[in-house]
């Protein structure tokens, strides 16, 4: 048990985990787990039979990653057990190079520029020749639309569409998403909690929760589907910094843009599995198709 | 009120009329003696010992010419949830691709990048083929053709080959 605890601490690099933990209870985890502050009584360890999770793809010379199943139940975190990360997801080398890209990428390649100047063509007029060549002392011109006209066309303004659209390698986006998560859990931004019920849908229980528990000010909570239930919903709804995401929404950005990353059991088996095939499979040259609009 | 601060106001009252501050200063101190003689360096400069905006006094009673600062929310629905299904080929269903899920794109442009001619060549395959743009709006059709027209004789013949900056 302390050794679990330890490689917990562990992943937490720089960040100073510790003042969380008031001395007493990791005195008494020490001396006797199961009657640890940390633990109550009613939701004993043996229940953590239910939410011991298989690992796959696990190489032989890796050690899972831990964090907490925490509840959503009370203000106050009740630590239920122990569940184990996978390390090629969780425990991956923090690449801050690679989470740029992936930042880059999400904010450039669905930005347009639909600006347009019009040219002297696409101007009303300007077929007839304004004055005679020869003469008037003027100028010669041969449209009042050109270039060189107050209210004439523009040569080189900017013309549409024009996109900054670009894939990022499949295989980096997939490290796109390990390497943040790992970076999450790391800086004691990620908790795992059983599921996103709560007992009332008042705006102030999530507040005082968050409060209480020291979360970050923007919280991302997310489940497995993409209909929440409803308590939590109507609790986060005028909140604009507690926002709710299906599994399949997860991305870079908004990792980073919500402090504190909350995912639940069935969220956290989704993602690890999703993730895990990814990395592991033989893709054959399939992995990313190419975006192919049909124009016939 | 010190000598220091005696020049401050002197300067600050002359910088209300010429709206600079530039004065010369000796090397070791700012306050004004008979003694002080410009520097034997850096002959004709004039220190700035002001920058920017000017400060407001007190009694001042004309407002900034600017506008007052506003900052931007940047928790709005979204930008809250900016990227969300960016990644729904990796963690949900594999066909689809995300930049199908880019509604503000318009159709004929979505998952295209490419210099002004090829936009518009890909833009008239887009359209001219199985929608009504060329009956629903024939002058904007016309003039896609004619741009394209226009660009092709241009490149080819006025540009060199390879230089996109040209366009």
């Amino acid at each position: 048990m302390l050794q679990n605890i330890s490689k917990l601490f562990r992943n937490c690099g720089h960040r100073f985990l510790l003042p969380k933990f008031p001395m007493s209870t990791l005195e008494s985890i020490e001396s006797n787990p199961l009657d640890s502050e940390l633990v109550p009584p009613s939701s004993s360890l043996a229940k953590s039979q239910n939410f011991k999770r298989k690992l796959e793809f696990m190489p032989p010379n890796m050690e899972p990653k831990q964090a907490w199943l925490e509840n959503l139940n009370t203000t106050d975190e009740e630590k239920i057990s122990i569940l184990e990360l996978h390390p090629q997801v969780f425990g991956s080398m923090p690449r801050i190079d690679v989470i740029h890209k992936n930042v880059r990428w999400q904010t450039l390649y669905g930005r347009m520029d639909l600006r347009q100047a019009a040219s002297r063509a696409e101007l009303p007029g300007g077929g007839r020749k304004p004055w005679p060549q020869k003469g008037l002392g003027r100028a010669r011109h041969g449209s009042n639309r050109s270039p060189l006209f107050y209210n004439g066309g523009k040569a080189h303004g900017p013309r549409a569409p024009k996109s900054y659209f670009y894939m990022l390698p499949y295989d980096l986006r997939v490290l796109g998403l390990t390497t943040t998560l790992s970076v999450k859990l790391a800086q004691d931004d990620l908790h795992i909690v059983e599921s996103l019920d709560i007992p009332t849908d008042d705006q102030q229980y999530i507040e005082e929760l968050v409060q209480a528990r020291m979360w970050g000010p923007s919280v991302l909570f997310v489940d497995e589907q993409d209909v929440m239930p409803e308590n939590i919903t109507k609790a986060t709804e005028n909140t604009r910094h507690f926002n709710l995401m299906p599994a399949y929404g997860l991305n870079v950005f908004s990792m980073l843009k919500h402090d504190t990353l909350v995912l639940t059991l069935a969220a956290l088996n989704r993602i690890e599995h999703q993730l895990l095939l990814n990395i592991h499979r033989n893709k054959n040259g399939k992995h990313q198709f190419r975006y192919m609009p049909s124009h016939h | 009120m010190n000598s220091l601060t005696k020049l401050c106001t002197n300067t600050l009252s002359i910088a209300r009329v010429l709206h600079k501050v530039c004065i010369q200063v000796s090397r070791t101190c700012v306050s004004k003696t008979a003694l002080d003689q410009p520097p034997r360096w850096r002959h004709g400069y004039k220190v700035k010992l002001h920058r920017g905006l000017l400060p407001r006094l007190p009694d001042e009673k004309t407002p900034l010419p600017m506008p007052v600062y506003k900052p931007s929310n940047a928790w709005t629905p979204q930008k809250a949830l900016f990227g969300q299904n960016d990644y729904i080929d990796i963690l949900g269903n594999e066909e689809i691709h995300p930049v199908s899920l880019q509604y503000h794109v318009p159709f004929y442009a979505r998952g295209m990048k490419g210099n002004e001619f090829k936009m518009l060549l890909h833009k008239k395959k887009m359209l001219g083929n199985n929608t009504d743009y060329k009956t629903l709006n024939p002058k904007k059709w016309d003039m896609l053709n004619k741009r394209i027209k226009f660009l092709g004789r241009w490149l080819n013949r006025k540009t060199k080959s390879n230089l996109t900056k040209q366009l």
